[in-house]
């Protein structure tokens, strides 16, 4: 071989690659025809009536069956293609859904639904009472491995037992009476049990479209069969899912909006670069570099309460830690307003208890009712100063240097340092940074491997107890190295109590103790942060984050 | 020759083999698993969880599954995204991955190249200054810094360009440029000055003093020898432009390979770890493979059986 043939080799290759480039390209374009029906997002903003909307997904869930997923990023897609029992209105009270009706007998045991005679699944086939037995069994078989299967099966008579294979579905509290009615019995009351009967693993899946593929139905829209306002149209993995009107659904008259195109965009930045170019008409979130910056000028900037709490743990064994005085001078010595308004810059609430606002029981909110434990939004300096020198360490002298987690989240960071820093301005002590990945450091405060460490909760029911039972001592989440017999007790009691104000009562006094005590230091209650085209209207977002579309329209789009 | 690809191919399975061994018993290290969430569940949740993905086995019969499963180039279902497997994860990302990676080998080379060529002819004048200026700038500027700079500039103010994905053809345009960035700079610069080199040699002399016509000389005898530096680097080049997308396509939400694998990394999902990294591997041994030979091929003072 000589050099000239060589060289000639090279500028084949050369253009080969260019040739693969360009035919790439186009077979790109090719491959999108089909797709060009639907519209682009480029195209929305054109057409003013179109009923069309995309709204832009951070994350790309794991998977989208809502028996098994326990993923808030699987949750737009779910809570406008499914439909429970029942649904949820902004008050959190139940409206009527696949059921019409329903009875709860006197001892809060039984539940017996009138599922509606007309219910049907997105492919036109009737829907019944055994689609939610199926449906419900299959989150509770063990084999099946589902994520959230402990949403259902402590809740449900018998359920756990069914759970671990000691008995059959027959002793299991679900009866399928006739086509259209469910009777439901419960382990014991729960207080806030309609809410889980509009819970996502509460949805019904349909058997047959499941056993074409059961790992796999979920992501092909031939298989995916579902019940609620809308149906897929469309999966792209990773890329985008398309839901349209299901014109099978029952209350299919309310529905305005004829498609959603959920885009995944996984930078925040670039998905507010989409929203600021009218390419998109909502996204799930903003950078918080750029919230300050959008608060003032853009009104399409939308910050709603969420149900989550931040908070940080504290190792309750550690020395000085064990120390209620301690623990109460490093609560008070937090100047939270700040923190929210210079670091987080989200709209958070500062946090005075666990349980964050927006639940209503018994027409008062929790948190109101439940008062603020001494922390106020500026804290009180003086009062933590006294506190420490009575547990002897005066001015911070002799406080040994405790350290400080956190897991790397440009937030968490930012808070944990803004704590060190006001601790060691008003208290004179040091604290020891350290970070880690979240999962490794998850792993490091499960065995009590900290000190002082960065955490939170976000609710998965709107009820206080989703955050109360965080704490209980069975619970494999309590990291704190305390448990309190008392706090048992009062939860049992809460969950227990058939009447509504001796519950509250009890959850109250949960409450009490492990805030008096100061087993935790919340910081602040959360907020998401979206953005929404204003002439989209009629949508919701619940403080549990989900984004319903159900009644959404467009009205006056490029206006 | 058939000697030299026979070790040569050995070489390459032990070297794959040796990646698949350090990378699933490193990644078994890292604490958490795929399952350690945001929230913990009961025992029990977690024990039917670990039974599906048989993460409940010992170690060392995961592994050899594994092995037995790779061999059959099956990666495995995916931890993360059920009812997806890794083989299925990769097949839905590459071709959106190749075409920006193919698309930006060929911006590089059929720009990169004449752009030396000609800072070389004027070389130490002003379009050499200016251009060696342009491609310092390009090798210093981080990707995700030109990239977000590129959405700015065409998406929000000119609105020339949708702002991420790859659902119309113009969606192609700003990851190129801004993957192709460093290296169009960098193929540039190595072109300038090794073809700086080879004006100064003597058959170069000897073909102007022939009374050669300049274009001729510059094809015929000059770049035949000033490219032999910059082909040695297109095998990595194309095998750093369909691996080294990871930020681009993250920035420009696109359903590439190289998103998962970072996000794979953090989700733990371990065959999607394993695969993508076995995928990647192959591609790198196998191009560097293709170029040793066609080196061999170009240059023949290179002998392959030595």
């Amino acid at each position: 071989m000589n050099k000239s043939r060589g060289f000639v080799l090279f500028f084949v290759l050369l253009l080969a690659f260019l040739v693969v480039g360009c035919s790439a390209a186009d077979s790109g374009k090719e491959g999108k025809k089909d797709v060009d029906k639907v519209p682009d997002a480029k195209d929305t903003p054109g057409s003013s009536d179109s009923q069309k909307i995309v709204y832009v997904l951070n994350n790309e869930a794991d998977k989208l069956d809502p028996g098994l997923t326990a993923e808030t990023y699987a949750a737009p897609i779910l809570s406008n293609a499914f439909e429970g029992l029942v649904q949820m209105d902004e008050n959190y009270e139940p409206q009527e859904g696949v059921a019409k009706s329903w009875d709860v007998s006197k001892d809060g045991l039984v539940y017996t639904f009138n599922i509606r005679e007309d219910a049907k699944w997105s492919d036109g086939t009737p829907l019944n009472a055994n689609d939610f037995l199926y449906s419900w069994t299959r989150v509770m078989t063990a084999a099946t491995a589902s994520d959230y299967s402990f949403m259902m099966y402590p809740y449900i008579k018998n359920g756990e037992k069914f759970y671990n294979g000691e008995v059959d579905v027959d002793q299991l509290g679900v009866k399928v009476v006739n086509d259209t009615t469910l009777e439901v019995t419960l382990e014991s009351p729960v207080p806030y049990m309609m809410q889980m009967f509009a819970f996502s693993s509460y949805f019904p899946v349909q058997k047959s479209a499941v056993d074409k593929d059961p790992d796999a139905w979920h992501r092909n829209p031939e298989t995916f069969i579902s019940n609620g306002p809308f149906k897929v149209k469309e999966l792209k993995f990773g890329e985008s899912y398309t839901l349209v009107k299901n014109e099978n659904y029952w209350g299919k008259d309310d529905v305005k909006l004829e498609e959603i195109k959920f885009s995944i965009v996984p930078e925040l930045a670039t998905g507010l670069t989409a929203m600021e170019s009218n390419n998109v008409d909502g996204i799930n979130g903003v950078p918080t570099a750029e919230i300050a910056r959008l608060k003032a000028n853009d009104d399409r900037f939308i910050v709603l309460p969420a149900l989550g709490t931040t908070y940080f743990l504290l190792n309750n064994k550690v020395k000085p830690l064990d120390d209620e005085k301690v623990r109460k001078a490093l609560a008070l010595a937090i100047n939270r307003k700040e923190i929210v308004e210079n670091v987080t810059q989200g709209g958070q609430e500062p946090a005075f208890a666990l349980i964050p606002g927006g639940m209503i029981l018994e027409g008062q909110d929790f948190r109101e009712a439940g008062g603020t434990y001494g922390l106020t939004e500026t804290g009180d300096i003086e009062e933590a100063k006294k506190l420490l020198a009575e547990a002897g360490y005066p001015d911070g002298q002799g406080f040994p240097k405790l350290t400080l987690k956190y897991y790397s989240n440009d937030t968490a960071k930012k808070v944990t340092e803004a704590l060190q820093q006001m601790w060691k301005k008003n208290l004179n002590i040091d604290l020891e940074l350290k970070s880690a990945e979240w999962k490794v450091y998850r792993k490091e405060v499960e065995v009590h491997d900290y000190d002082i460490g960065n955490m939170g909760w976000g609710g998965d029911y709107a009820h206080p107890m989703t955050f109360f039972d965080v704490f209980a001592s069975n619970s494999p989440n309590n990291m704190t190295n305390w448990t309190s017999e008392e706090y048992d007790k009062h939860l049992e009691l809460a969950k227990r109590e058939l009447d509504p104000s001796k519950s509250i009562e009890a959850m109250h006094n949960a409450e009490d103790i492990l805030m008096n005590e100061m087993r935790i230091l919340p910081i602040y209650h959360s907020t998401n942060v979206m953005m929404m085209a204003e002439h989209v209207k009629g949508w919701k977002r619940s403080i549990l984050g989900n984004i319903y579309f159900r009644d959404a329209y467009v009205e006056g789009r490029g206006e | 020759m058939t000697l030299y690809v026979v070790k040569r191919l050995v070489a390459i399975i032990i070297t794959l083999f040796m990646i698949i061994t350090l990378t699933f018993f490193l990644m078994h290290s890292i604490p958490g698993g795929p399952f350690t969430g945001d929230k913990n569940v009961p025992e029990a949740v977690a024990k039917a969880l670990s039974e599906k993905y048989h993460l409940d086995d010992p170690l060392w019969k995961q592994y050899f599954d594994y092995l037995k499963s790779v061999a059959q180039f099956d990666l495995g279902p995916s931890f993360k995204y059920e009812g997806m497997t890794v083989n299925e994860l990769i097949k839905a990302g590459l071709p959106v991955s190749a075409k920006v990676g193919l698309l930006s080998v060929a911006l590089i080379l059929i720009v990169g190249i004449p752009i030396g060529i000609f800072a070389a002819l004027n070389q130490n004048k002003w379009p050499d200054t200016l251009v060696m200026l342009l491609a310092t700038l390009g090798v210093t500027i981080p990707s995700f810094v030109i990239g977000t700079l590129l959405l700015y500039v065409f998406s929000l103010k000119l609105g020339w360009t949708p702002a991420y994905g790859v659902e119309q053809w113009q969606g192609y345009i700003l990851p190129v440029l801004a993957l192709s960035g460093f290296s169009l700079s960098f193929v540039s610069r190595l072109t300038r000055s090794s073809m700086i080199e080879v004006f100064q040699q003597d058959y170069m002399r000897t073909a102007r003093g022939k009374g050669l016509r300049p274009s001729k000389i510059i094809i015929k005898h000059g770049l035949r020898n000033g490219l032999i530096p910059v082909v040695t680097i297109v095998g990595p080049l194309i095998a750093a432009m369909l691996t080294g997308s990871f930020v681009i396509e993250k920035i420009f939400a696109l359903p590439g390979i190289g998103r998962h694998f970072v996000q794979s990394i953090t989700n733990r999902d371990y065959t999607t770890i394993m695969g993508i990294t076995i995928f990647y591997a192959v591609i790198l041994v196998v191009i560097v493979f293709i170029v040793d030979l066609i080196y061999g091929l170009i240059d023949p003072r290179i002998k392959l059986n030595k």
